[in-house]
């Protein structure tokens, strides 16, 4: 438990931390005697998500549908359920957020835990791959089998995080009285009885900034809440600096219009989708944002800051929407 | 005259009705009131399911609304509840239009418990 991060009005909270898949995670409970079998369930979540659909793990069963040269794979329900949520949220972003990108991930150098990419970064002259696209991907919920064009790898990093956390703070939250927030490396999903005032969520452009130099706090009492940054989880590849939030129209990285895009949705999936086409967006992100109804943060490539969709002003209650402010 | 007659037949008809319904009440009043009672019961349920899951505790379980006071308020299409054990079953398509719930952000001064930023190291 780590005391520093339990206010006065919120003493029954149970916290713990983990680090897995190359970031750190956090879980908080209340009341905190709910802990220990969150931590269970936890652990289960993230070993289980890691074994159906790691990128890195040759043995991950996400792999034989690489490997099926095409033909519909009957798969586990846990990796189809993650197949089916990247595919949602390909939907609903217009295919901004798409899993077929991994080979464009792969060429940017991005193919190992993000540990050892950092550790060791690759070089490559390769040209960027675009993504074949969501729609070439079969689901057939009646076998539960997915199909995957030859050559194609699929990514569900992006959704795949997002839809763990919403798994884990639900299955916690299913325990009578339980309330839960799971952040695995920014995305945080909130389930079951909140704390008074809400879940106090930081907002910052580093997943790993201190709880007291975040940029700014809103509360929250359910659903998720999504950041994405092209300001972190970056290294070198063909002699340029490259993140990891890649457009799948043109297989490079994104454009660093926004320099983070903070988004809440009803769950962490959608938050996380949101959050991630808002950067692949970019200058269409505000207006898209809008469209989908979802209250979001943008800090653009100058430090200014735009609140939309009611997103609470930076500091302090606001009585408008489309707030603009510099940091 | 045309309206005493319709007067006359509104009337006779309303007494008719009555007669039906008193007939109606002694065949099944068991019924009558058992129904109401489960329909009463329902209701109320309803509505304690719908006040406990807003936010809040507030009762507004879809309604999308940006309001003055500094709330947010986003209805958008849920994402299915995440299962390991249950088989999908319907189409990414049909499934992402199905549930509506909400989302609501207020600003805070209280020390966060959680950051959500780029993920990082």
């Amino acid at each position: 438990v780590t005391a520093d991060l339990l206010t006065p009005s919120a003493t029954q909270l149970g916290v713990a931390r983990r680090r897995a898949w190359g970031t750190s995670m956090t879980i908080v409970v209340r009341p905190g005697l709910a802990r220990p079998g969150a931590e269970r369930i936890l652990d289960a979540g993230l070993d289980a998500v890691e074994r159906a659909c790691s990128r890195f793990r040759p043995d991950a069963e996400i792999w034989g549908l690489s490997r099926a040269g095409g033909s519909p794979v009957p798969t586990s329900a846990l990796l189809f359920d993650l197949v089916t949520a990247a595919c949602e949220a390909a939907e609903r972003t217009d295919g901004a957020v798409d899993p077929t990108v991994g080979r464009a991930l792969e060429t940017l150098g991005y193919d190992r835990d993000f540990d050892n990419v950092v550790d060791g970064p690759r070089w490559t002259s390769a040209r960027p791959v675009p993504a074949p696209g969501w729609r070439t991907i079969a689901l057939d919920s009646r076998h539960r089998a997915v199909g995957v064009p030859p050559g194609v790898v699929l990514d569900l990093g992006a959704t795949a995080k997002a839809w763990t956390a919403d798994h884990v703070a639900r299955r916690v939250a299913a325990q009578p009285g339980v309330g839960a927030l799971v952040a695995l490396g920014g995305d945080v999903a909130m389930a079951g009885p909140p704390p008074p005032g809400g879940w106090p969520v930081g907002i910052a452009l580093d997943s790993a900034t201190p709880v007291g130099e975040v940029d700014t706090v809103v509360a929250a009492w359910r659903g998720g809440i999504a950041t994405s940054s092209t300001t972190v989880r970056t290294w070198q590849a063909g002699g340029h600096a490259v993140h990891h939030i890649v457009d799948p129209a043109t297989g490079d990285c994104a454009s660093r219009h926004w320099l983070a895009a903070s988004v809440a949705a009803p769950s962490c999936v959608d938050a996380n989708a949101a959050s991630t086409a808002a950067i692949i967006w970019g200058e269409e992100a505000p207006e898209r944002l809008e469209a989908m109804r979802l209250p979001a943060r943008l800090i653009r490539h100058d430090g200014v800051v735009l609140t939309l969709g009611g997103w609470p002003h930076d500091g302090e209650p606001h009585d408008h929407d489309d707030t603009v402010e510099r940091r | 005259m045309p309206s005493s007659r319709h007067a006359s037949r509104h009337v006779t008809s309303s007494n008719e009705s009555r007669r039906r319904r008193g007939r109606a009440l002694d065949v099944v009043p068991r019924i009558f009131w058992a129904t109401t009672a489960v329909v009463t019961g329902a209701a109320i349920g309803l509505v304690g399911l719908v006040a406990h899951d807003a936010p809040g505790h507030a009762a507004s379980a879809t309604q999308t609304s940006s309001s003055s006071s500094g709330r947010a308020t986003a209805t958008t299409p849920s994402s299915t509840t995440p299962s390991s054990t249950t088989p999908s079953s319907t189409t990414p398509s049909s499934r992402s239009k199905s549930n509506t719930t909400t989302t609501t952000l207020e600003p805070t001064t209280t020390t966060p418990v959680a950051v959500s930023g780029g993920t990082s190291r």
